[in-house]
């Protein structure tokens, strides 16, 4: 191979030769083996690396910079609680929906309303159910957009709040986004936020 | 960018930027680490984004100096001497390096475990990730043809290593 062609081959693998020098090209690729070798050679292992698997995101929490938390309500003490496609929801976006990102040092000290926002797509109704009323009823999440995401907002004086949410009136799932999750007193588990504390 | 918005691209990217990681650092939870700060950096800084690159190149970015900075505090904390290679160190391929690596599933994963962080990495964002030696240049803060170099050397060692290992 010529000297100053030296990437002619990667350039050709790449689709960025002109007409002119790709015809060239392939007219050398039938006569010249190593040329030909490295070509297919090549474009072999681009193919593999196209179908190489793709891995499943865990989810993460956008309110927090690391720690236990984001991990562990996946696998651990929330996981087991979800079920089905809203456990898949959760973790395909379990990121803090819908709650600013505040420094690390004062995660605990939202002063804004509390907001819930779900993943849930093709669910027919997303509700809430929590401690902020008393316990008293359940509020409902509205569709946001067409994307599966359900809102609500709910104003509510600084404190701890404890909620379920509750899929389609009966399925029952934790928050992955709470701050943290505790056992309630009839062996299920509340999502807990702190705002304003 | 609004947060609705930055969600919606986050969903878009997350798990190739996941799997990315996962290649690169050779470890599920470490990566995911690396993933949790990189979002966590991302969404922080949501609101700077201006649109001048694209949000894949962008918040790929942010996932290289985290995953450098994880390097750094490895190597500063367990004395890691596998920490990511300056420039002179990728002057050349080195194919000397190749030694084992069977723990890995396929052929060509193996191989690029065993390729250098600097061929790596640009070699997984162009044929993995799909982006262009721009795009490749701008996520990795060197010009576009130092990318394009980097892609092509890591295409030979990679070859020549499955030669050596056709396994």
């Amino acid at each position: 191979m010529r000297p100053f062609d030296k990437d002619l081959p990667d350039r050709y693998l790449d689709g960025e030769l002109d007409p002119e020098e790709k015809t060239v090209f392939e007219e050398r690729l039938l006569s010249e083996d190593h040329l030909r070798n490295y070509v297919e050679e090549v474009q072999a292992l681009h193919a593999s690396a196209a179908s190489m698997e793709v891995f499943k995101a865990p989810g993460i929490n956008l309110s927090r910079r690391v720690g236990l938390p984001w991990r562990e309500m996946i696998s651990g003490r929330v996981g087991p609680f979800l079920s089905g496609a809203a456990l898949t929801a959760c973790i395909l976006i379990g990121i803090g929906l819908g709650r600013n990102v505040l420094d690390p040092k004062t995660v605990l000290t939202r002063t804004e309303p509390l907001k819930i926002v779900y993943y849930a797509p093709g669910a027919r109704s997303v509700s809430v159910l929590g401690d902020f009323n008393g316990w008293s009823g359940e509020i409902p999440l509205k569709p946001r957009g067409e994307g599966g995401y359900w809102l609500a907002e709910i104003p509510v004086k600084p404190g701890e709040y404890r909620y379920i949410l509750k899929i389609d009136g009966k399925e029952r799932v934790g928050d992955p986004l709470a701050d943290y999750v505790i056992d309630d007193d009839f062996g299920s588990k509340n999502s807990v936020v702190r705002i304003g504390l | 960018m609004d947060d609705m918005l930055f969600r919606s691209e986050y969903e878009k990217i997350s798990d190739h930027l996941y799997t990315f990681l996962v290649r690169t650092v050779g470890d599920r939870d470490r990566a995911a680490d690396i993933l949790q700060e990189t979002a966590f950096k991302a969404y922080r800084s949501r609101r700077r984004f201006k649109g001048e690159s694209s949000f894949k190149t962008w918040i790929y970015r942010i996932a290289i100096n985290t995953m450098k900075n994880h390097w750094l505090r490895l190597k500063r904390e367990r004395n890691w001497i596998e920490a990511m290679p300056d420039e002179e160190s990728l002057s050349s391929p080195s194919p000397e390096k190749i030694v084992t690596g069977k723990e890995n599933a396929s052929q060509l994963s193996r191989a690029l475990m065993l390729l250098e962080e600097g061929y790596r990495v640009p070699f997984m964002l162009k044929h993995v990730d799909g982006l262009s030696y721009k795009e490749i240049g701008e996520v990795l803060g060197i010009a576009e043809n130092a990318s394009r170099v980097r892609v092509y050397r890591a295409r030979h060692t990679l070859r020549n290593i499955l030669r050596e290992d056709p396994t």
